[in-house]
């Protein structure tokens, strides 16, 4: 893939302003944690992977990966993950260029000073708000938290810094903070404008492109249909299927001291003189011809099963109506 | 004379799985079939080499977690008890196959595998693979560095500068008392890099570390060689930065060697497809089927259903592995050659992949690397494997560039670790942080039980920080035990750091808890320290 156009220039020829937030309401995420764990028994089939992964990550997953069954735990009950602790703060984390992850909490103590300084009346028609900053220019966009979220996915621009305070904002528009975030910078998405005097670059364009630019995550996230039937299972409903095989075990015993061979080969006994051997039988006739030797030699017992595997042809198959 | 280099790193990774209160544990199986199908047969590809005089290169990070886990005792032991019981299974499989030649062989050949396994982890390295990697590293072969402590995610954690700081200190001792030196790399995990922790890295004596290409490519200012140079950050570790190439060659499933049809499938084992009275000794405990490592069949195809793949055959796979060795080899010489005409100076590939994709998920990844190795040393002179150490020492000077915010995880950040199914960790996370950094401060010196508490709660700290448990949540496969290690770290956490709080440690509880979560014996919490 070859673009004409540098995409720093396109970038570059967009005005810096901070993108209209696009918002995402979350849950509560306390729910999630305390579920209950104990009946998740799925049962026992081949296609078990819920959603197909990046294959990178699908690789990384197999040293996860037990089979097909997961297994049950315990729960124990006596710690659970509190659901506030009592802390006034919000968190500010940068998941990707475009996006930051903030969470936070308002104390008692915090929320009484501002019902204080608003009067109750003003507060309770106030809207719990985040006031995001472009602290490069301290621009600022709001986004009234909604559903009682305590955390929030923003949208942001690349290649900026931001910080965050979550408040209240009066219905004439006043806006008091609780708490400010920490301050942090999103990646630059594309390559620098600024090039090192030191250095000169011959064919930037061309560099860039035989580096694997342009793609950025491709190399992990790329292949999301796979070809191969060991990377992914495709979810849907499964054909109809059936396999039938034949093992026949042959097994005895004898005295512990014994010497005992099954068609020629010596067999190891277990401690009480018993044994048991174990075939995967195709089609046709087999002889399993078992000898017992005394330990001083002196005696000796010949045994020979046969087996006859056939299979019937499915014309003879009877009351199939 | 050489046209450029070529430099395979392997990362390897697991996280602490560790249940002395169990006999049976189904997660530390992850641990024993990466031994038996990666770490055991890299090492043997190795000793093969270096008998042969094939002079190779190879990067290998070992996780602090993992070489804890090399190190421990009672995992040794276990490792040994289920070798034995596979070698058992196998010779029983050896029987029952009897009248299928074409399966019978491979019974044959997992049962060697098995012997050769035990003999060289018993009796050759006495039980400590650690050992056994330190020897190809003091030949000069291997160049062996570390990873964050935990193999914790450190842009998330950004925040809290003191526990990066710990997380790399960590990680950094564990190394140089394990295998006598000081590690000169650190493969950040999950590549996560967030500009200003290559000063951590350095006040630890790290001297590079490796991101993604985007990483090289979006950092300030424009880099010259883009990937095909190591950057210095303004603090002089070195950033290597990953080829795209050569990773799609092995990671693609469209264009990547492991999905050809002759290699070994994954999936289909017969820990699953046996008779359940025979499988029953062999599987879990609890009698829930699980992999064995025994497996008879190919890929086969596009699409097929487990249950029509056809038989593998190994003489098939092992070609295939070679052919694939030199068609890795050509596109690096073609690679290294129009890139050294166009840049005027010897490019260095870095090619980096999980060690556990070797073996376990791409059964003849070893041979293939085998391969790769005596191709590179006898068939040309155009490629040269190196190590990025031996590298820095011979190109010192490079341009200073600072690397973006970037992870080789999906889409190039920290979206895997920071998503819907597992971002509630975060808020639980950073509190037992700030705990952390705040005892630290309190409690400059200590000594006896206060002593052992404060390490004690820094390594529950530092197991919740795992990566491993945010991206298990995230990719659907035993969600309930990366829950459970996340409860169950913060709670031991919580109650340390209560009782230090409240001048009242339960010896027996702490005791308990430092038999199980034994990891790090030389850990120091004043590294969580601020400053």
């Amino acid at each position: 893939m070859i673009r004409t156009k540098a995409p720093a220039k396109k970038k570059a020829a967009k005005p810096k302003a901070v993108k209209k937030p696009v918002v995402r309401t979350r849950k509560t995420p306390v729910r999630r944690v305390s579920r209950k764990t104990t009946n998740d028994q799925r049962p026992t089939t081949y296609d078990l992977r819920p959603t197909p992964l990046p294959v990178q990550e699908k690789v990384e997953d197999t040293k996860y990966y037990p089979g097909p069954v997961v297994q049950k735990f315990e729960e124990r009950h006596e710690f659970l993950f509190p659901e506030r602790y009592g802390d006034n703060k919000i968190t500010l984390m940068v998941r990707d260029p475009y996006w930051l992850f903030a969470y936070w909490e308002i104390n008692e103590k915090r929320s009484a000073e501002i019902v204080r300084e608003l009067s109750q009346a003003v507060f309770s028609q106030s809207r719990l708000t985040l006031r995001v900053y472009n602290v490069d220019n301290w621009d600022s966009f709001d986004i009234e938290v909604t559903g009682g979220a305590k955390n929030w996915y923003l949208r942001v621009s690349s290649d900026a810094s931001y910080c965050v305070d979550i408040g209240y904002k009066t219905p004439d528009g006043r806006f008091i903070a609780a708490a400010r975030s920490n301050i942090v910078r999103t990646p630059l998405d594309r390559m620098s404008d600024i090039i090192d005097e030191q250095w000169m670059i011959p064919d930037w364009e061309k560099l860039y492109l035989l580096s694997g630019g342009f793609r950025v995550g491709a190399s992990s996230g790329e292949v999301k249909e796979l070809s191969s039937g060991s990377f992914v299972k495709e979810i849907g409903p499964r054909p109809f299927w059936l396999w039938v095989k034949t093992d026949v075990i042959v097994y005895g015993a004898t005295e512990p001291s014994a010497t005992v061979s099954v068609q020629g080969r010596k067999v190891n006994l277990r401690p009480d003189g018993t044994f048991s051997l174990r075939y995967e039988l195709p089609e046709g006739k087999f002889y399993f011809p078992v000898e017992a030797v005394r330990d001083d030699g002196r005696e000796r017992r010949n045994i020979t099963p046969t087996v006859d595997r056939k299979t019937e042809p499915a014309c003879q198959q009877a009351g199939s109506h | 004379m050489e046209n450029g280099y070529l430099s395979l790193v392997l990362h390897a990774h697991l996280p602490f799985v560790r249940h002395p209160e169990h006999e049976d544990f189904l997660e530390e199986d992850w641990y024993y079939e990466a031994i038996t199908e990666t770490y055991i047969p890299l090492l043997i590809v190795f000793d093969k080499l270096v008998r042969d005089g094939v002079d190779f290169r190879i990067t290998i990070s070992i996780s602090p977690t993992l070489l804890a886990m090399f190190l421990d005792p009672l995992l040794q032991n276990r490792y040994l008890k289920h070798l034995d019981s596979l070698i058992e299974l196998s010779y029983k499989e050896i029987d029952r196959t009897h009248y299928y030649p074409d399966m019978h062989k491979l019974a044959r050949m997992y049962n060697q595998k098995f012997l050769d396994a035990r003999g060289l982890f018993e009796s050759k390295y006495h039980r400590n693979l650690a050992a056994a990697f330190k020897h190809f590293a003091d030949l000069g072969k291997i160049e062996l560095i570390t990873c964050a402590g935990t193999h914790c995610f450190l842009p998330l954690q950004e925040m809290y500068r003191p526990l990066v700081r710990a997380q790399v200190k960590t990680a950094v001792a564990l190394h140089e008392k394990t295998f006598g030196r000081k590690p000169l790399g650190m493969w950040l995990p999950e590549c996560g890099y967030h500009p200003g922790d290559d000063e951590i890295l350095k006040d630890a004596g790290v001297r590079y570390f490796f991101v993604d290409t985007h990483g090289i490519l979006h950092g300030t200012p424009r880099p010259k060689y883009g990937i095909f140079a190591p950057v210095y950050c303004k603090s002089g570790v070195a950033a290597f930065g990953r080829d795209i190439e050569s990773s799609k060659a092995v990671w693609s499933a469209k264009e990547g060697y492991p999905g050809d049809y002759n290699y070994r499938e994954f999936y289909r084992d017969i820990g699953f497809d046996a008779d359940y009275d025979y499988i029953r000794p062999y599987i879990h405990v609890d009698g829930t089927r699980i992999q064995t490592g025994i497996k008879y069949f190919r890929i086969t195809g596009p699409n097929i259903d487990l249950s029509n793949k056809e038989l593998y055959v190994p003489e098939w796979a092992r070609e295939k592995a070679a052919e694939h060795a030199g068609n890795f080899m050509f596109n690096r010489q073609k690679q290294v050659e129009h890139l050294h005409n166009f840049l005027g100076k010897p490019p260095i590939i870095i090619a980096p992949y999980d060690a556990e994709l070797y073996g376990h998920w791409w059964y003849e990844g070893p041979e293939w690397l085998e391969f790769l190795c005596r191709k590179i040393h006898y068939d040309q002179s155009e490629l040269k494997m190196i190590t990025p150490g031996e590298y820095l020492e011979k190109y010192p000077k490079n341009q200073v560039v600072t690397p973006s915010y970037s992870s080789w995880g999906w889409k190039g950040y920290a979206e895997y670790w920071l998503e819907g199914s597992n971002d509630w960790i975060y808020q639980h996370l950073h509190k037992a942080g700030e705990r952390m950094i705040e005892l630290a401060n309190q409690y400059p010196v200590a000594d006896g039980l206060l002593k052992r508490a404060l390490n004690q709660a820094a390594r529950e700290l530092m197991l919740a920080q795992s990566s491993d448990w945010a991206f298990i949540m995230k990719t659907g496969t035993c969600v309930p035990y990366a829950h459970k290690r996340f409860k169950d770290h913060i709670e031991r956490f919580t109650r340390l750091y209560e009782a230090i709080k409240a001048n009242a440690i339960d010896a027996p509880y702490l005791a308990e808890i430092e038999g199980k979560d034994n990891l790090f014996p030389e850990i120091d919490w004043r590294d969580c320290r601020t400053n």
